[in-house]
């Protein structure tokens, strides 16, 4: 049953005034953040200085978030007065004698709003000595919309010739700002024999983009320094890509045109015929033509298909379709794709003739691009690629036979079934159910009385895929009267099918049971099998009396299906055909079931499941059957069932799998009984010289040595979570009000125990116990748990507290909090490790363990202060009762 | 038999544009028929958590060549080197191998002309520098999500990538995994009537964090690791890449779990609304509407929430589907059994982000999670941080990609870079 215990908040909630972390955008209580005139934003901010300067970064984060959270508003649409007077106060606050945290925090607060009042106080920094601040200046300068800020920048770079760095930085800011009256001095700067400089501003004439630009970059492209050509040439072609994004697309194309050039490395080459064919199709359809038809070089050709397919121009498509018969096959998988992509049906023709191709992939690419270029004509066409071909081909057939579009498809397919001879006609049924054509269900059920077994298959299959319950009874009829094993076995999947659609449990197995008075032996054996998959009551009571009927080949039937039987309610069944059946076929059948059943997910008791499987040991007659009980066991978390392996290893047939049995069992054990599960251990590697075992047997003991002091038992309470209309102010944040609100697990002992409902807590991942997925338990965000365990100690101790958890964290020892992690994170086994002391005697471990959404868990151990496991402490639930 | 020359691997790859993506999904079986006879030569720059996960898989992908490793901090670039070494030498007859070079500079990488394609796993600050650098040096590249640290930066991504023809794969991959395609091809074909409502459960906004100076560790390059970002002094929960507090929760070199998951589940979101290459009209932060958490309105009357949700919860007229990892839901439950038919949505099957990423390098196709994808989902998650942040609405331009009428907030589309640091270098 769901736990929900809501948590009315009443006078114990004290959801906190601030829901949001600082710097997302929450306001503060404690601090006004008066922008009403100048002199009230000088006096908050003569305020906050010392404070936004301090050496002490907790003095230093809140006025720094005040003033950031003043600056935003100030900064709003509408408050222009405001952000002027702000910023005003700010940059008469930058000068030397401000502590360098403040300033740089005042610095990156204009960076975001100011204007030209501001410009002359960041100005004056460009010629500061410390470069964090003269950089931080030029970065808010770059940002300021204002006219004297571009003038400011100029200045600096005009003086600073004898600086590289700072001119690239000054050069990199100018251009930032597509500052026009940069062009003359970066034309300049573009034969600086600092290339590192040369490339700012050829980089920086690029971003500017003015015709002055351009002019400076051809003139850099015509010269004779081939590095400054390279990058003239990609400034170029990136100042097209501009005009063309503007829709300058004539002195786009002259500036591609000039680049693409046989001089021009490979990729600038490209990268300008590439936009000269947008810019300028027509221009660039000769030259793609020219390298498809002329070069015959694949890689020129491959890029001129790819450029053609790009382009809008409507002619390209005939162009592209005209040359595919004559590239290269590698060339024509990409022409196919990328005429398939244009969509134009007119390319059809072209695309058929490529599939009489010799090569594979052609033909695959042409099937699939008549999935978009294709229509009801090519219908036939597909279907009979998909019967007489196999793989990739049949696949790329059939997908476009299921893909294709248009109105009358269905109909169409519809109407070539009749008179299809039976391989086309298969896949005509094939196709109309993998396009879940309902329409056609009469005509399959028709169909799959088909004197060809592919087609009678074919139409069993798209019945039972589009079929409703009411046709189980049909479909049944075929399945008693089928001839071989392909029609058959394809008839039961679509009884089973069909009957399993019906909505209430109770009466999916009404259509066979319909059947079964009347029904010969033969028949009752095809009905037994399907009842077998069907499952449930009514179903299981028709194959246990069928157990009992004379004839042998539904008793058979009965037999396989108990035996495949889904779950555990026909144990009994099976181990008394064990026990009792005088065939030997149907004394493995069954118990190979029974062990299968064994390994399901059940409410048994480990020990109960061991001595299941104990039994199933005691009745196996074949070593491969001890085999799989002991496959079985291997997965069972308890010390029985290493006893039992244990016992397994005395016999010589079974000692492999038997020694590997203890091994895995002992990993599950060894966390809740390291000393029997290292005894375990040891033997096998005493009487084994297996060098594998041994290494996993190390393996296994590390961990198991690494377990130590993990809490594995735990007592749960929750969830627990605030009543909507409680809930903070932000959805997004509620966890936050859920971490902070006290829910009674965390109050002074004022309700009882019994109101809160404490109960076990169970494993939820065995290999490693301790720790716990809580969303196996609940789902739903913002919302708690506490979790609760007794930890006894002979002396009080300095320990380490270890402790994982997804999302937030608080724990509790002895009622003093002594963690806490107030964040969304994922969870990693003992990330957080606090230093803590236990008491003598029994010690209460609680924590709060907060779900803000995805995963949720935790995980804690007690470990000696540098991490060693620890001795004598006993962990338990629940500490016993009395002082 | 053909008379024409065979493309060679090296030929095939350098190749210029792209091809848009198709409405439907060429299978890989069609290039499967004439596999390049090498492998794709791979550099990978960054191997902390992300990249090393990567390096570990990619390692034992034979369409794969690890021949360059770039990490700013030696001893993982060390680390890793050892550990592509030995795995290729333990598939050489003689037991050695040594054919992986390392580097702190990814320049230098990206200088080698004879690499095919990296994988960038740095932090987010560097992404866009590093991928556009890439792009521009002619590298097919796979970069993690989040795709940039700004909206600008993702723009520029996408022009990049495209501008040099090259294959770009942003790391969300839970557009490779069935059950999220499944999920919004029924959102797509109606299945759920019309879309109404979507729910993200993902974390908030990152933030500053007020750190103390701490030893830079020997052989750590600190200050190519802050790159671009303001400087801070060091300290190794900054350059942490735990979920739990390092660099992903600091606003100077990320957006949080707003763009770290949001790059997943919002990503999915703009999947399933069919809204790849565009967005939300208006977004409103938490404690400002009704709602109380910040909400997307796009222009199509959907409206999106943070939170809510295990994973993306789409709900419409008809039913609701909820998916998430290993997590399938619908209600009613028929929704998700009935399969899709010829006239439903088929959306592109990626055989694995990896995989696709090989297949599309190949071909010059467009990847499943193509740069253009990445760059309008980060964009819808900077948007909720923009929005978070300022703590007003904001109205959005999708086709223009500006904010309007608030020339402040316009300001946190990018962020100037530190000196030396620029987008383009050509």
């Amino acid at each position: 049953m769901k736990r929900m215990l809501v948590y009315l908040a009443t006078a114990v909630l004290a959801v906190p005034a601030c829901r949001q972390p600082p710097g997302a955008g929450a306001p503060a209580a404690d601090i006004s953040r008066d922008l009403s005139s100048q002199s009230s934003i000088e006096r908050q901010l003569d305020r906050w200085l010392p404070g936004m300067g301090a050496a002490n970064l907790v003095e230093r984060e809140r006025p720094q978030q005040e003033l950031e959270q003043l600056c935003l508003r100030a900064g709003r649409p509408g408050a222009e007065s405001q952000r002027t007077w702000l910023c005003r106060a700010m940059a008469a606050r930058l000068g030397p004698e401000a502590p360098g945290p403040a300033r740089v925090w005042l610095l990156r607060q204009l960076e975001r709003i100011g204007r030209e009042e501001c410009v002359s106080a960041v100005a004056a920094l460009l010629d500061e000595g410390d470069t964090e601040i003269r950089d931080l200046a030029r970065r808010v300068l770059q940002n300021n919309p204002s006219a004297s800020a571009g003038a400011a920048l100029r200045g600096a770079l005009d003086k600073a010739d004898d600086d590289p760095a700072w001119q690239i930085a000054l050069i990199n800011a100018l251009a930032a700002r597509r500052d026009p009256a940069l062009a003359t001095p970066l034309a300049e700067l573009a034969d600086h024999p600092d290339l590192a400089v040369t490339k700012a501003a050829i980089a920086g004439l690029a971003d500017i983009g003015t015709r002055r630009a351009v002019d400076a970059l051809t003139a850099i492209w015509r010269g004779a320094d081939q590095e400054r050509r390279r990058l003239a040439a990609a400034a170029l072609v990136r100042v097209a890509d501009q005009f063309v994004e503007a829709g300058q697309k004539p002195r786009a194309a002259s500036l591609y045109a000039m680049v693409y050039n046989p001089a021009v490395e490979e990729q600038l080459r490209a990268a300008a015929l590439r936009g000269l064919a947008l810019a300028d199709p027509a221009q660039a359809m000769p030259l793609l033509l020219e390298s498809i038809r002329g070069q015959r070089d694949p890689a020129l050709q491959l890029l001129a298909v790819r450029l053609l397919a790009d382009s809008a121009a409507p002619e390209v498509t005939q162009a592209l379709a005209a040359e595919l018969p004559d590239l290269p096959p590698e060339v024509q998988v990409v022409a196919l794709d990328a005429l398939a992509g244009r969509g134009d049906r007119n390319l059809k023709p072209a695309v058929i003739k490529t599939l009489a191709s010799d090569d594979a992939g052609v033909r695959i690419a042409a099937l699939e691009a008549l999935q978009v270029l294709g229509d009801v004509a090519d219908i036939v066409l597909l279907a009979t690629v998909a019967a007489q071909s196999s793989g990739a081909e049949r696949e790329a057939a059939r997908r476009s036979l299921a893909r294709m579009r248009g109105e009358s498809v269905d109909e169409v397919i519809l109407a070539d079934v009749k008179g299809a001879p039976p391989g086309l006609r298969a896949e005509l049924i094939e196709a109309l159910r993998a396009r879940r054509f309902k329409t056609a269900l009469s005509m399959f059920l028709r169909e799959a009385c088909h004197p060809d077994e592919n087609v009678r298959v074919a139409a069993l299959g798209a019945i039972g895929e589009l079929g409703s319950p009411e046709d189980a009874g049909a479909v049944l009829g075929l399945l008693i009267a089928a001839e071989g094993d392909a029609v058959r076995s394809a008839a039961e999947d679509a009884a089973v099918a069909l009957c399993l659609r019906q909505e209430e449990p109770e009466h999916r197995a009404d259509p066979v049971l319909d059947l079964w008075p009347a029904a010969g032996a033969r028949a009752r054996a095809s009905l037994v099998s399907v009842l077998g998959r069907i499952g449930g009551s009514t179903a299981l009571a028709t194959i246990r009396t069928a157990r009992n009927s004379e004839d042998a080949d539904v008793v058979d039937a009965a037999v396989r299906a108990l035996a495949q039987w889904a779950a555990t309610d026909v144990l009994a069944d099976l181990l008394e055909i064990v026990r009792h059946s005088e065939r030997k076929a149907h004394r493995v059948l069954a118990l190979e079931g029974y062990i299968r059943l064994l390994g399901l997910p059940s409410e048994r008791e480990p020990q109960d499941t061991v001595a299941l499987y104990h039994r199933a040991l005691s009745l196996a007659e074949r070593p491969e059957e001890r085999k799989q009980v002991l496959s079985g066991l291997s997965g069972v978390v308890h010390a029985d069932a290493l006893k039992v392996a244990r016992q397994c290893r005395m016999d010589e047939n079974l000692r492999a799998e038997a020694d590997s049995a203890v091994l895995s069992i002992a990993r599950l054990v060894g966390p809740w009984q390291p000393a029997e599960a290292e005894a375990a251990i040891q033997e096998v590697v005493a009487q084994t010289e297996d060098e594998a075992l041994h290494e996993r047997a190390e393996k296994i003991l590390d961990t198991i040595r690494k377990s130590a002091g993990c809490i594995l038992t735990w007592a749960l309470s929750g969830p627990y979570f605030l009543e909507e209309d409680r809930a903070g102010a932000s959805p997004a944040e509620a966890w936050m009000d859920v971490y902070d609100t006290a829910f009674p697990p965390e109050q002074p002992a004022s309700t009882g125990d019994e109101l809160l409902d404490w109960r076990p807590l169970k494993t939820t991942n065995v290999y490693q116990p301790w720790v716990f997925d809580l969303t196996q338990l609940e789902s739903g965000s913002d919302r708690c748990v506490y979790a609760r365990s007794a930890v006894w100690s002979e002396q009080a101790r300095d320990v380490r507290l270890e402790v994982g958890s997804d999302d937030a964290v608080k724990v509790w020892l002895n009622d003093q909090l002594v963690h806490e992690f107030r964040a969304v994170r994922a969870h990693e086994a003992l990330q957080d490790h606090v230093a803590v002391c236990i008491e003598a005697g029994w010690n209460t471990l609680l924590l709060k363990v907060v779900q803000a959404g995805g995963g949720w868990g935790f995980s804690c151990a007690l470990r000696s202060p540098d991490g060693e496991p620890l001795s004598g402490l006993l962990i338990q639930a629940e500490a016993p009762a009395g002082p | 038999m053909s008379a024409h020359k065979p493309v060679s691997r090296r030929q095939f790859l350098k190749g210029a544009a792209t091809l848009a993506a198709a409405p439907y999904v060429l299978s890989t079986s069609a290039w499967g028929q004439t596999p390049p006879s090498e492998r794709i030569t791979l550099g990978v720059i960054g191997v902390g958590n992300m990249g090393g996960g990567h390096l570990e898989t990619l390692v034992g992908n034979h369409d794969f060549q690890i021949v360059a490793i770039c990490d700013v901090d030696r001893t993982k670039r060390d680390k890793a080197r050892t550990n592509v070494e030995e795995a290729y030498a333990a598939e050489r007859t003689d037991g050695t191998y040594q054919g992986c070079d390392i580097y702190n500079e990814f320049e230098a990488l990206l200088a080698r002309s004879d690499i095919d394609a990296v994988l960038i796993a740095v932090p987010d600050h560097w992404h866009a520098l590093i991928a556009i650098a890439a792009c521009e040096a002619g590298k097919d590249v796979y970069c993690e999500k989040p795709l940039a640290l700004t909206i600008r930066e993702a723009q520029e991504m996408v022009r990049a990538a495209r501008r040099y023809g090259r294959v770009f794969q942003t790391g969300s991959q839970q557009r490779s995994s069935p059950e999220f395609r499944k999920a919004c091809e029924l959102v797509r074909s109606g299945r759920i009537g019309e879309l109404r409502t979507i729910n993200v459960g993902i974390g908030g906004p990152s933030r500053e964090k007020y750190l103390p100076e701490e030893p830079v560790p020997e052989g750590f390059d600190w200050e190519r690791w802050l790159g671009p970002a303001p400087w801070q002094p060091y300290n190794a929960e900054r350059c942490s890449g735990s979920y739990s507090g390092g660099w992903r929760l600091i606003r100077d070199y990320s957006g949080g779990m707003m763009t770290d998951w949001g790059a997943h589940h919002f990503d999915i979101a703009q999947w399933g609304m069919g809204m790849d290459g565009s967005g939300p009209v208006e977004i409103i932060p938490p404690n400002v509407a009704e709602t109380n958490t910040l909400t997307y309105r796009y222009a199509n009357g959907v409206t999106m929430y943070h939170g809510g949700a295990n994973g993306i919860l789409f709900t419409g007229t008809e039913g609701k589907i909820e998916v998430n990892r290993g997590h399938f839901k619908t209600w009613p439950d028929r929704i998700g059994q009935e399969p899709l038919g010829p006239n439903d949505v088929h959306l592109y099957e990626s055989p694995g982000h990896h995989q696709d990423w090989v297949n599309c390098i190949r071909t010059r196709r467009r990847p499943i999670c193509d740069v253009a994808i990445g760059a309008s989902s980060i964009t819808v998650c900077h948007l909720g941080n923009i929005a978070w942040w300022l703590g007003r609405t904001i109205r959005w331009d999708p086709a223009k990609r500006e904010i309007l009428g608030d020339e402040a907030a316009g300001r946190w589309l990018d962020r100037p870079k530190r000196a030396p640091w620029r987008l383009h270098w050509q």
